[in-house]
């Protein structure tokens, strides 16, 4: 069932858009099937800085009293747990501004960083006012489990004589080259710049609050941004949306679906079970799906639990539905897929999330450039817990991470929260 | 040649490419066998290797191995694919921390605490339980075998009749 607030939300975000762009109406208005598909959602913006130089170091929004401690002038942010949920403790940023203090964004750099003249206090404040809501993220469907909603989506496409059995002939032609659908240069929520942190750490869990905390102090304070890419580590399945790694080229058979990146693949196979194979946790998971009619309905399970930068980490319990319709224009021609994803993690969420944005389909395969395969090689390393390119031939202490087991913690605990008070976790293997 | 063994070679031949060691084993002595009782810290279910992350068991069974700083002394036993050890029912989550288990393995040729399982049995001694001192998990009541082998003897690799 869809909520009312959702509705009337989706109602006016697409009158918006109709307005704004034929096409983008288009492509954010996928056909409805009632209660179990996706709504149209218009991005919100970006949460936005009070102002550029140094005038704004450490200025609030005028009529805002900031708190005696915040993350940036706090010595210990774990005794600071019942901030967390102020948005005046992050200084009204958004977490993608947190991660930005030093820099233009990611790979770039800047001549006016908002922490400031005397970092960390100077940071700079975003703008309080600006948050897009928890109720566009948080799941409008009632189910408990990504296996409860596949099963309601299969049953629905059965009762309408489904699931469809397409061949070479009949299949849906998105075979192609994708890109990211961004009205008014606006991302979906996953890219962290829209909302409030209180808001995003509302969805989690206490234990993944905490971890998504860490991650931004050790971003926003230290610049220790421990970004996969960084320590030639994996992606891993959230990183679709968001930044880079995400599939860029679709293929299609009547027996499996591929989403392709230059750092990914994904085989979605049709009309087939669980499991696909070996309980062995895979970096994108394993999913199957079948065609209803043209949109294609999807059930990701077995992901390997993991860490997006400045957003929320995800445990092994994560599982998903995707839903990819396509959307048309009033000729008839394909514009691209509407892709709705509804992510289940107990253990992380307090409640499944939605995210529904929009790749538009740029050009064939016939027309598309060469698509690179990227296996990361020339990693940098942890030098006293920052990033730190290394040269051929330098020797450096290196301490090996235990992979599975949160390494980017590992490395912010031993070298950043000397005199913090996390909780030490003893190994305890049942033996003196 | 038979039906039976007919198919027997197909399926060898199918199965092959799984059973390819991805990277030389040439480090380990495999002309001889260790035997140890060790306490599970980890798995790591890599693509190529499945390991093992343990602390040996003292010789009376009940304290962990420590090196000279007083700290658990990890070991690392390397064995085939993960889809490999999947199939004799080794996983992560048939083997959580905690677990106390019996295994051969042909030591490294330069002393470092890591191994190859090469063809050893491995057994997994009932949650809760330990083998008396100087014993192994294959002598506990309810013991779980993984693989069809048994523990090897201790020292060198007895040539097959």
């Amino acid at each position: 069932m869809i909520r009312g607030t959702t509705f009337m939300r989706a109602a006016l975000a697409a009158a918006l858009i109709a307005g704004a762009a034929g096409d983008a109406a288009a492509q954010l208005q996928p056909p409805q099937v009632k209660g179990l598909r996706g709504m149209p959602q218009f991005p919100g913006p970006d949460v936005p800085a009070l102002g550029a130089g140094a005038a704004w170091d450490a200025k609030p929004p005028e009529g805002v009293q900031p708190l005696p401690r915040d993350l940036f002038t706090t010595s210990d942010f774990y005794k600071d747990k019942d901030l967390w949920m102020d948005q005046r403790y992050w200084r009204c940023n958004s977490a993608r501004q947190v991660a930005d203090m030093r820099s233009g964004g990611a790979g770039s750099s800047t001549d006016d960083p908002r922490i400031g003249a005397s970092p960390p206090v100077s940071a700079r404040w975003g703008d309080c006012k600006v948050d897009w809501a928890r109720d566009n993220m948080v799941s409008p469907y009632p189910f408990k489990t990504a296996k409860e909603h596949y099963e309601a989506l299969l049953a629905d496409a059965k009762r309408r004589g489904g699931p469809t059995k397409h061949t070479y002939e009949t299949m849906p032609k998105w075979d192609g080259a994708y890109g990211e659908f961004t009205p008014m240069g606006r991302r979906v929520w996953n890219y962290m710049r829209a909302s409030q942190v209180p808001t995003m750490l509302s969805l989690l869990t206490p234990t993944y609050q905490q971890r998504m905390v860490q991650q931004l102090y050790h971003e926003g304070v230290n610049a220790a941004h421990a970004w996969s890419q960084s320590y030639c580590w994996p992606e891993g399945y959230m990183r679709q949306w968001a930044t880079g790694y995400k599939w860029s080229r679709v293929l299609t058979t009547p027996e499996v679906v591929l989403l392709i990146g230059n750092g990914m693949n994904r085989p979605i196979y049709l009309n087939r079970q669980f499991p696909l194979g070996n309980t062995v946790r895979q970096w994108y998971g394993d999913t199957i799906g079948f065609w209803d009619g043209d949109a294609l309905i999807t059930w990701t399970a077995n992901v390997q639990g993991w860490n997006q930068h400045t957003a929320w980490e995800w445990s092994d319990s994560l599982e998903a539905i995707e839903v990819f319709t396509p959307a048309k224009d009033a000729s008839g021609r394909f514009l691209g897929l509407d892709h709705e994803t509804i992510v289940y993690d107990p253990e992380a969420l307090v409640q499944p999330v939605r995210l529904l944005w929009h790749r538009n389909f740029q050009r064939t395969w016939s027309d598309a450039g060469r698509l690179g395969i990227d296996l990361c090689t020339r990693p940098m390393y942890p030098i006293d817990g920052i990033p730190t390119a290394v040269a051929p031939g330098q020797v450096i202490e290196f301490e090996v991470p235990d992979m599975l087991d949160r390494p980017w913690a590992d490395i912010w605990e031993k070298h950043l929260e000397k005199d913090m008070s996390r909780p030490v976790e003893e190994l305890d293997l049942g033996f003196r | 040649m038979s039906v039976r063994n007919f198919i027997a070679l197909a399926a060898l031949v199918v199965l092959a490419p799984t059973l390819q060691a991805h990277h030389s084993y040439a480090v380990y002595d495999g002309t001889r066998y260790m035997v140890f009782t060790g306490v599970i810290v980890r798995i790591v279910p890599n693509a190529a290797h499945f390991e093992l992350h343990y602390v040996p068991l003292n010789e009376q069974r009940d304290a962990l191995v420590r090196d000279s700083k007083g700290q658990p002394q990890v070991w690392i036993a390397q064995m085939e694919s993960s889809a490999e050890a999947f199939r004799h029912g080794i996983t992560r989550e048939s083997f959580p921390q905690g677990t106390v288990f019996s295994m051969g393995m042909h030591p490294r040729r330069d002393g470092t605490l890591s191994g190859d399982r090469g063809e050893a049995g491995l057994f997994q001694c009932p949650k809760g339980t330990k083998p008396a001192p100087g014993k192994h998990c294959d002598s506990v009541p309810g013991a779980k075998r993984f693989g069809e082998a048994d523990l090897p003897a201790e020292g060198p690799v007895k040539k097959k009749p």
